[in-house]
């Protein structure tokens, strides 16, 4: 009888997924998980600065870390330069923390973890148990505003690699948060980054060792579920000497008509000689056909090669969330340090995108690179924003950036706002960028071998952005094809 | 900033003007002062401070005499039609106002204004995206005299038309305001250069603007020389309004000036207009250009041609922003923008954007942008063949510099460029 109320609730919930996928057409991940959630009440004072730090069992100096921040915070003005508009955020009309109320106090290990949980992850495609773990990649599965599981970390501890979730570091090596933490992304940087720094809730914590190749690639899964809550991740990685590291990241949301915030750091930090490569496929809900809800993607990413010969490469694949307000940067401070930037964003509907990238030459022989392709259709607004700026000191650094921007239809709009700072004679830097729709004479040569219209365009599309999709590794490389496919469906013609 | 006798001047000036003139002067001293003057706050103004321009206790030129200069004659060639304006005040002896081939007319601003000329009065008063508001109402409140050049329809002028700005016979801190307006009717053909000139070595600022209105089917060449005291702070403003099928070839060259800022803006409210818009900076010591061009694309069917260039020596600076904007019903565009810089000081610094926004799906644009210094290797090859550095360095510089100066194809306006820039390269013939 037990069982098979189990499968029948199972059956429903397929249900809703498959009606879920309908509704949405082209967002399969809209479905929402009934879980009993710990979530105090709506608002932000410093007692729920402080609630946040209880809640997490933290040491007294990381609550202080956090109260700095919310005082600075609080003389701080929104922004308002970003090329789009957006309905005013209550900032008192959120829930800073939701959790899932854990069966037992604390799970000893993720056979412990509730099954609700655990089948939402599968269901996201993300296997968080023991027998599916063969896909060769550490997860830490983010839900809301706790990890609810980190694999592979017993394998990873035999290399000396630390890889846990962020509240887990502040308990365990605080001596390494205490450094690291905010050492790039200071919480007096911008207002999202210093109301991170306040209320962040969970997110990842790497370290890699001297010399250590990371065996596997560290990924973290997010997922937004409950309702009118925000969600502050912070991230931070740390690579040191001659230490590599591949690190992915993906997110998800339910779909709903209100808008809600995710506002998030990460930080990278590369030593000497030391290489990150940090890839991510962003696909929050990012609203329906006439704009409504979607998530507001705030985020602050930087990565600072402190020492010589260190490589910070970002890539990204923004898909989804209805306002995207990103630009992942690199601190080339190290001599000989590289910087890479690759690209792709789609937007579709009513989206916004105003993404890209800020390389800070330092160092003597810099060398960065920035790619980006930027794909508008239906309504929406798809931005290139960025900055080289190359310092006196920064001897024969060397830049080349490249945005390309292709418009699908004539209701939506594609702006590139490059910004060139030279301050020393030596450097050399090229910026080239284009604008233009899909190529009429490319599209008759593959319609007349017998591809339909939308295969052509899709075909089309990923010659585009091959340039960007070569750098992702292969599992995630195929998933953003096929989210690129699935966005573009039904937009042409 | 603060303007002696600025009083007494502004009613002196109002007393003198017509009705609809007097309310327009008083309209954008009242907005003039209202918006204040743009700081590095403001996201245009992000690269240039005004702080130590702006922070003198200005004069406001009071006559308008030529101190005769040697130089001057250099200027004023005899085959072209010149027509000189004196700290913003037509001066008829010096100008070939006389004897004017048919279809071209040459008014002084003021005459002008006062026979109520529609066309002027609509258009003093437009604005356009790129506009600093607050120099060109300052302008618009305090201008004192100006030139108006009128080309007939179907008219073909063909010697050049040249507008010569003196600034002169001023004591330090002196303010100026030069005005001209251009009209060119249906299907005509001309050739404009605008000099802006000084030869005494003080510091001045002179506010200029210069409107053109290019009808349907005209052909246009249009350059502005700028060549001010290399003390002195030029603002400046040309707004070019193309009709339809018309075509303008115009060039922007900044070579004098302590701080220069140029906002040069072509609109195309016709369809297939074709604009080539192209500008040199060559710049040394401590001097700061700020080119901020605007192609603002209204209709279909327009192409575009820019190349700007720049060659620093010494710490000077230079910044550029080039904005392409392409509204929702410019199907079919093509617009193409280049932006070249050649350091060659040690402390020189450059800041540029080029700025694409496109609100069209049918286009074609692309912008780049580049910024380097001479390649060793070429340095190498010509010492090899027994040229001192010196010289290869100014040979290679030349060779960046006349890939932009051949692209003017008035003969008279190359030479006075190439004039100009000889002084800065004294061992290379150009």
């Amino acid at each position: 009888m037990e069982a098979n109320k189990g499968n029948m609730a199972d059956i429903v919930r397929q249900k809703e997924l498959e009606d879920n996928k309908l509704a949405a057409g082209d967002y399969r991940y809209g479905f929402h998980t009934d879980i009993e959630e710990d979530k105090p009440p709506k608002g932000l004072n410093e007692d729920t600065v402080r609630l946040i730090s209880f809640k997490k069992k933290e040491p007294e100096w990381m609550l202080e870390w956090r109260l700095k921040a919310f005082r600075y915070w609080q003389t701080m003005k929104e922004p308002t330069w970003p090329n789009f508009e957006y309905g005013p955020i209550d900032y008192q009309d959120i829930y800073y923390y939701s959790a899932p109320k854990p069966k037992k106090a604390t799970p000893a290990s993720l056979e412990e973890v509730d099954q609700e949980l655990l089948k939402t992850f599968d269901r996201l495609g993300i296997p968080l148990t023991e027998q599916k773990r063969l896909t060769g990649v550490a997860v830490d599965a983010v839900f809301d505003s706790i990890s609810v599981g980190t694999t592979h970390q017993s394998e990873l501890a035999k290399y000396g690699v630390i890889f846990c979730s962020m509240s887990e570091a502040v308990i365990k090596h605080p001596d390494l948060v205490k450094k690291y933490l905010g050492s790039v992304v200071p919480y007096t940087d911008n207002f999202f980054a210093s109301l991170n720094a306040a209320v962040f809730s969970d997110g990842s914590f790497c370290f890699i060792p001297k010399g250590v190749r990371c065996p596997i690639e560290l990924s973290t899964y997010f997922r937004i579920n409950a309702e009118n809550t925000g969600q502050f991740e912070r991230t931070l990685v740390i690579a040191e000497e001659s230490s590599y590291v591949s690190y992915l990241e993906g997110c998800t949301a339910p779909m709903r008509d209100t808008n809600q915030l995710h506002a998030a750091v990460v930080e990278l930090v590369a030593l000497d000689h030391a290489e990150i490569k940090y890839s991510t496929v962003q696909n929050w809900y990012s609203g329906d056909k006439e704009g409504r809800g979607g998530i507001y993607n705030f985020v602050t990413k930087r990565g600072k090669c402190a020492g010589v010969n260190s490589q910070i490469s970002w890539t990204q694949v923004e898909a989804g969330s209805a306002i995207t307000w990103k630009y992942p940067s690199v601190i080339l401070q190290g001599d000989n340090s590289v910087g890479k930037f690759y690209s792709v964003a789609l937007t579709n509907h009513y989206m916004n995108a105003d993404t890209g990238s800020k390389m800070i030459h330092i160092g003597k022989n810099t060398k960065s690179t920035i790619v980006s392709k930027g794909i508008s259709s239906d309504h929406a607004h798809n931005s290139y924003r960025g900055l080289v700026k190359i310092m006196p000191s920064a001897d024969g650094a060397r830049n080349f950036s490249q945005c390309d921007s292709m418009l699908v239809g004539n209701n939506c709009s594609a702006n590139t706002f490059p910004y060139i700072e030279v301050r020393n004679n030596t450097a050399v830097v090229e910026h080239e960028a284009s604008t233009s729709k899909i190529n009429a004479e490319q599209m008759f040569y593959l319609r007349s071998r017998g591809l339909d219209l939308e295969e052509s365009v899709s075909l089309i599309i990923n010659g585009f952005c091959k340039d960007v999709f070569k750098e992702l590794p292969l599992e995630f490389s195929v998933e953003a094809v096929k989210l690129l496919e699935m966005k573009l469906e039904g937009s042409v013609g | 900033m603060n303007i002696e006798g600025l009083d007494s001047y502004r009613s002196n000036l109002e007393n003198n003007s017509g009705s609809w003139l007097k309310a327009f002067r008083q309209r954008s001293f009242k907005q003039w002062t209202e918006a204040g003057l743009p700081t590095v706050k403001d996201e245009e103004w992000k690269y240039t401070s005004l702080a130590d321009t702006v922070n003198h206790s200005f004069k406001i030129a009071s006559h308008h005499k030529l101190i005769e200069d040697k130089q001057f004659s250099d200027y004023r060639d005899k085959k072209d039609i010149n027509i000189v304006l004196v700290n913003g005040v037509l001066w008829r002896g010096l100008s070939d106002v006389d004897h004017l081939p048919r279809g071209l007319s040459v008014f002084s601003l003021n005459d002008v204004i006062v026979h109520n000329n529609m066309e002027i009065q609509d258009n003093l008063s437009k604005l356009t995206p790129n506009d600093t508001k607050a120099f060109l109402w300052m302008n618009q409140a305090l201008f004192l005299d100006g030139t108006f050049i009128q080309v007939d329809q179907d008219a073909v002028i063909d010697p050049l038309i040249h507008i010569i700005h003196v600034t002169s016979g001023i004591g330090a801190d002196t303010v100026v305001f030069p005005r001209s307006f251009i009209t060119i009717k249906e299907s005509a053909q001309v050739n404009i250069l605008e000099s802006y000139v000084c030869f005494e070595p003080v510091f001045y600022l002179s506010n200029a603007v210069t409107d053109i209105r290019i009808a349907s089917n005209a052909r246009v060449a249009y350059c502005k020389s700028q060549s001010e005291s290399h003390q002195a702070a030029h603002i400046g403003a040309s707004r070019i309004w193309q009709d339809a099928g018309s075509s303008l070839d115009s060039f922007s060259f900044a070579y004098g000036g302590q701080l220069v800022r140029n906002n040069f803006s072509v609109m195309l409210k016709g369809e297939g207009a074709h604009t080539v818009m192209n500008g040199f900076y060559a710049i040394d010591g401590n001097q700061h250009v700020d080119n901020h061009t605007l192609l603002d694309i209204q209709q279909p069917g327009c192409t575009s041609f820019q190349l700007y260039k720049g060659l620093l020596s010494g710490k000077s600076r230079a910044v550029f922003n080039g904005k392409i904007y392409v509204h929702p019903l410019a199907q079919k565009t093509d617009a193409y923008q280049l932006n070249k810089h050649l350091l060659l000081g040690r402390e020189a610094h450059v800041d540029t954007k080029p700025q694409l926004e496109i609100f069209a799906d049918d286009v074609k644009c692309t912008h780049g942008a580049t910024i380097g210094q001479l390649s060793e290797e070429e340095i190498f090859y010509l010492e090899s063949r027994g040229i001192n550095r010196k010289l290869a360095v100014q040979l290679l510089s030349k060779g960046f510099i006349d890939d932009i100066i051949n692209t003017i194809k008035n003969e008279s306006i190359r030479e006075k460029l190439s004039r100009l820039l000889l002084k800065k390269f004294p061992e290379v013939k150009l």
